[in-house]
């Protein structure tokens, strides 16, 4: 608890920093009547205050959340049977894995003209060209999580009597669900960083409209105003996306399967051990011999 | 006349590599009978866990017949453990010891205790909220087993059990299985290639040749006292089981100066 606060508390004091960075930037290195003066962070957080009890970025911000909300779940239909077919079977690997390879490096907005031609404006082009950018993480991480799956554990259900659709529910998905759930986040975090751009494109709201709309309209502090709303929105996303898909688990052989708990290997009055000699461990299995010498303290023979 | 848990009569199996066959094992006879602990052990590679893995039904013979309890394998009777604990990490041990009864094919199984009874039978009630992460071997290689005795499986097949155990916790546990074979009354395969633990846990130890396997020799092992027993007659089972053990793959039908002065029965008969 003391920990977490502690943690709250230094995030905090960063964003004080950078606010205080940012406020000084303009203040002594920008001419008070040029028009980088207008950036400045208190008329943008005054504005962010006005904007938010008006009402209207907050719709702005909504359309662009059911957006995301969209591209991610399309991302999400398309990206985890692909990921499964590529996992599962190893011709669809070698073949589609190039493929894949090659789709994940374009960026998502050279689909813009594309997205146009194939759905006109509106929402259907936005929501495309996000799904253009999440669909490869949740894909490659989901085929991952297929390719780690401990095959004894498949040979352990079998043996057991599952079916295959019980042994898909039982163990393939959960023993898939941390690279997978890693997935989802890396794809959020693109999603929220494409889909900015993209409502710049042929749509009349969302934050990214905003923010061209504001520049038309000489309303710098609005934009300033938009843009944090982004960030904050953006950092909000990802600390929800860290708690619904990240792991919160602690972390065994490099992949996160339990609840953190803390578990004492070892106790006493440490290992003498002399230099030149050597010193052997012995025990049964589960004292924590292996653990000692790695982990735990050492403990030098006093002189 | 003693009835059998398992039977492979002829038994046949081959792999395949590109256009090379790789016979496994040729004409193996198998018996197990219902309630013994048979040990099955041979050097790596004769096909002991291949033979394991076609008795719980996961693999099946090129060639021959497979029979349990006497009949052709239906229902599910078998169940196997293999060296690696391989319980799922993000379960529990009392959720690794309960997934079985969530498989459809152990419904009759599912008692509202089964889980409880087990894991205080196998002395494992300590552990239940444990992952199998904070498990010792020893420990992990319990729940193994109990993940199988839950399903009420009256036949198991383990797999290098205790392989990777330190001495002290092998034989604790080998004392530990036979105990509970003895208190559920359950057929045992051990496959090991350990042979003191095959003369300590089996009735009868199979022995099994190299490449291609078959059964070269069954020999009754409770009969002669088992490991405890320091006897004249029992050193010399322990000695020609050895010597056996160690000797080149022979044909299985060769004479063996033991063969007719103890108790065993030539290809599991």
């Amino acid at each position: 608890m003391r920990a977490g606060a502690r943690r709250v508390g230094a995030a905090f004091v960063g964003l004080g920093v950078a606010l205080l960075i940012w406020w000084a930037a303009i203040r002594f290195l920008v001419p008070p009547t040029g028009i980088l003066a207008r950036f400045a962070p208190d008329d943008a957080i005054a504005t962010l205050v006005r904007l938010l009890g008006e009402g209207d970025l907050v719709a702005h911000a909504v359309a662009s959340l059911r957006r995301i909300a969209a591209g991610l779940l399309v991302a999400a239909a398309v990206g985890i049977p692909l990921g499964l077919t590529l996992g599962s079977i190893r011709l669809v690997a070698r073949t589609g894995g190039p493929v894949l390879g090659l789709l994940r490096m374009i960026s998502p907005l050279s689909w813009t003209p594309i997205a146009i031609i194939l759905f006109g404006v509106g929402d259907s082009p936005v929501v495309f060209l996000v799904a253009m950018g999440a669909t490869w993480p949740i894909a490659v991480n989901t085929a991952a999580g297929v390719a780690h799956l401990d095959p004894t554990w498949l040979r352990v259900a079998r043996s057991l009597g599952a079916t295959r659709r019980e042994a898909l529910r039982l163990v393939v998905w959960p023993g898939i669900r941390p690279d997978l759930l890693t997935g989802l986040r890396i794809a959020t975090g693109i999603a929220w960083v494409v889909l900015v751009p993209a409502e710049m494109l042929g749509v009349d709201s969302g934050l990214g409209y905003f923010i061209l709309d504001s520049r038309d309209r000489f309303a710098y502090d609005e934009l300033v105003a938009a843009i944090l709303v982004i960030g904050s929105l953006g950092l909000a996303i990802d600390g929800l996306a860290c708690f619904l898909f990240g792991n919160r688990r602690r972390t065994v052989g490099g992949r996160s399967w339990f609840r953190g708990r803390s578990l004492q290997v070892g106790s006493g009055r440490g290992l003498p051990a002399r230099t030149g000699q050597v010193t052997a461990g012995g025990g049964l299995t589960g004292p924590g011999v292996a653990t000692t010498p790695s982990g735990g303290p050492a403990v030098p023979e006093p002189r | 006349m003693v009835a059998l848990a398992l039977r492979v009569t002829d038994g046949q199996r081959a792999y395949h590599r590109g256009a090379t066959r790789q016979p496994v094992f040729t004409d193996l006879n198998l018996e197990v009978r219902t309630g013994e602990v048979l040990a099955l052990l041979g050097p790596s590679g004769c096909g002991k866990s291949t033979l394991l893995r076609i008795l719980a039904g996961l693999e099946s013979l090129d060639h021959g017949r497979l029979e349990v309890f006497g009949a052709r394998p239906s229902a599910p009777k078998v169940g196997i453990a293999f060296q690696q604990p391989s319980l799922l990490p993000w379960l529990t041990v009392a959720q690794n010891v309960a997934l079985g009864l969530r498989f459809a094919a152990n419904r009759a199984a599912r008692t509202p205790d089964a889980v409880s009874r087990v894991l205080d039978e196998l002395r494992l009630e300590s552990v239940a909220d444990a992952y199998p992460a904070e498990l010792s071997g020893g420990q992990a290689q319990r729940a193994n087993v109990a993940r199988l005795v839950v399903t009420g499986r009256p036949i198991l097949l383990l797999d290098e059990p205790f392989a990777a155990l330190d001495p002290g916790t092998r034989e604790a546990l080998q004392d530990w299985l036979l105990d509970l074979q003895r208190a559920r009354g359950l057929t045992l395969v051990v496959v090991t290639h350990d042979l003191s633990e095959a003369l300590h846990l089996g009735d009868r130890v199979a022995v099994m040749s190299g490449i291609p396997g078959t059964i070269r020799r069954v020999w009754d092992v409770r009969s002669h006292g088992g490991r405890t027993d320091r006897s004249e007659a029992g050193e010399a089972v322990r000695r020609h089981i050895l010597s056996q053990y160690d000797a080149d793959p022979r044909p299985a039908d060769r004479p063996t100066t033991w063969a007719d002065t103890l108790s065993d029965s030539p290809q599991g008969r």
